[in-house]
């Protein structure tokens, strides 16, 4: 671990992992306004607990780890399903960002593989790092990476 | 297959253009300035806190049973106090859809992990024999945890038990902190009951030399960037390539993983397969040469593409292995063949109770 990160501020490391936090919950919600929630929700927790990392790596994948995590629970309640559904039926032009239709593609994966699409694409962790962070057999997010891959291949060919 | 360095350019390329709104970190500062002061607010406030914790435990006697049988009860309660939704959700560990029972087993929790085996089996009295081997849950499972600080982490399969007729998966979850009165759901809602991952040699005297060839639209591929083969089918923009042209893709091959081709030309040795149709199965080929000196090596390149037939569309691919003309008589292929089919779907689901 670095001298630089060790010594670093909530401030420093807030602002380190500021745009990272915010695509994965974006990635994973699909919209900005759960995305900022979520957002402020991690750094609020990192403030609250004051974690202390072995590493830059396990510095890096908490931070990831809490906001998957988070994404989790914010999707599941009832509320957010309900609010979900409105912007669908009409309020999503306010809400989205203009972005490339590449990941409004990606957006109609299902919630795991957008999660390793991201991890992997984005992130460029590997398979072993994904894993670490899912807490699951490497194997598995190969798997999950293939059908990712075999459906996002689908799609763009159906929407040709 | 996929067409990796394609693909992830464009979506690091859409994804740097994401950023949250400055409005964010000033939140997150204001936050951290504030936090003094907030811990002092509490203590003026803690009396009115304290009362009405005792009246939210009063209600929790009776909340159990709404719980149960009103729906959005507990997601309404999760989100106004998570420390009592974590009591009154109630506890399942068997559920019988389709036929089929799945039970949880065992739970073995560690400090920040905890191990959960499910099993999958024939209903009790059943006559129909669903469950008789490996079973693969498609990627249709869902774990949720009622704990804010669990990571909910992933399910694998075990085995196939012959004696106890039953398939086993392990339920792997994290946690940051502890978990206490932590509970888990875990549904899902696909089986695919039909197993099969088989070594098969393929027979070189059907190797057809200098083969025909067609020209198809590539959606996908695989191998070593850099590579002059690499760079010749999918280090440009070109998605248009050529393939074998040997057999006729029909609708015997939809519910198969069918062998379509060998073919030699040009150094490159090809083989082809035909997937069938994917929404109900994975299909796929991982294939092998042994060279002559006995050396085993996986194909140099693959290619992915989509054949339509009679509107239904067929998942191809096509493996290539650079070969000299002169070894093809002393070499061995071989493909291993994964067929998951024989789907199922039902809905199944448990919720369980893990604690340290």
């Amino acid at each position: 671990m670095s001298q630089e990160s060790l010594c670093a501020d909530d401030w420093e490391i807030i602002k380190k992992y500021s745009d990272m936090v915010y695509r994965m919950a974006y990635s994973l919600l699909k919209n900005k306004y759960d995305a900022e929630d979520i957002h402020q929700e991690v750094f609020i927790q990192y403030m609250r607990k004051r974690p202390s990392f072995e590493s830059i790596e396990h510095e890096k994948a908490w931070f990831l780890r809490v906001t998957i995590n988070l994404c989790k629970n914010n999707w599941k309640t009832a509320w957010k399903r309900k609010v979900v559904s409105l912007m669908d039926e009409g309020y999503e032009e306010v809400v989205e960002l203009q972005t490339d239709e590449l990941i409004d593609t990606v957006k109609q994966l299902p919630q795991k593989y957008r999660m390793v699409i991201h991890l992997f694409y984005y992130e460029e962790l590997s398979i072993q790092e994904i894993a670490g962070i899912l807490n699951t057999k490497p194997s598995n997010v190969r798997t999950w990476l293939t059908r990712a891959r075999a459906k996002l291949k689908q799609i763009l060919e159906e929407d040709l | 297959m996929f067409d990796d360095t394609y693909f992830k350019s464009a979506y690091q390329k859409a994804y740097d253009s994401i950023t949250p709104d400055s409005a964010c970190l000033d939140r997150l500062k204001e936050y951290k300035e504030n936090r003094v002061r907030g811990r002092r607010l509490y203590q003026v406030m803690r009396p009115v806190v304290v009362a009405a914790g005792v009246l939210v435990l009063i209600s929790a006697i009776t909340l159990p049973v709404a719980a149960r049988s009103i729906p959005g009860v507990y997601e309404t309660i999760a989100r106004i106090a998570p420390g009592l939704a974590e009591y009154i959700l109630p506890t399942q560990v068997s559920c019988t859809s389709q036929g089929i029972t799945m039970q949880v087993e065992a739970i073995h929790v560690n400090e920040k992990n905890a191990e959960v085996i499910v099993s999958f089996s024939d209903e009790v009295g059943s006559e129909e024999n669903l469950i008789r081997g490996a079973v693969d849950l498609y990627d249709s499972y869902h774990l949720q945890s009622y704990n804010a600080s669990s990571n909910v982490g992933g399910c694998s399969f075990l085995e196939y038990n012959l004696e106890a007729d039953k398939a086993y998966f392990k339920i792997d979850v994290w946690t940051d902190g502890s978990f206490q009165q932590s509970k888990l759901s875990f549904r899902t809602h696909q089986l695919l009951t039909n197993w099969l991952e088989e070594k098969r040699w393929l027979d070189l005297n059907e190797l057809v030399m200098n083969p025909a060839m067609k020209e198809v639209e590539r959606n996908g591929g695989g191998g070593m960037p850099g590579t002059p083969l690499y760079e010749q089918y999918l280090g440009d923009s070109n998605r248009m390539i050529q393939v074998l042209d040997l057999q006729k893709i029909d609708e015997s091959m939809k519910k198969s993983l069918t062998i379509t081709g060998i073919g030699y030309a040009d150094g490159i040795l090809r083989v082809q397969c035909c997937r069938g149709d994917f929404s109900e199965a994975d299909r796929h080929l991982e294939m092998y040469i042994i060279d002559t000196k006995g050396n085993e090596r996986h194909n140099d390149l693959s290619i992915g593409w989509q054949e339509e037939v009679n509107g239904e569309r067929y998942l191809m691919d096509e493996f290539l292995f650079e070969v000299d003309e002169i070894d093809l008589a002393n070499i061995q292929l071989y493909g291993i063949f994964h067929i998951r089919d024989g789907s199922i779907k039902g809905d199944w689901e448990v919720t369980f109770s893990i604690e340290n």
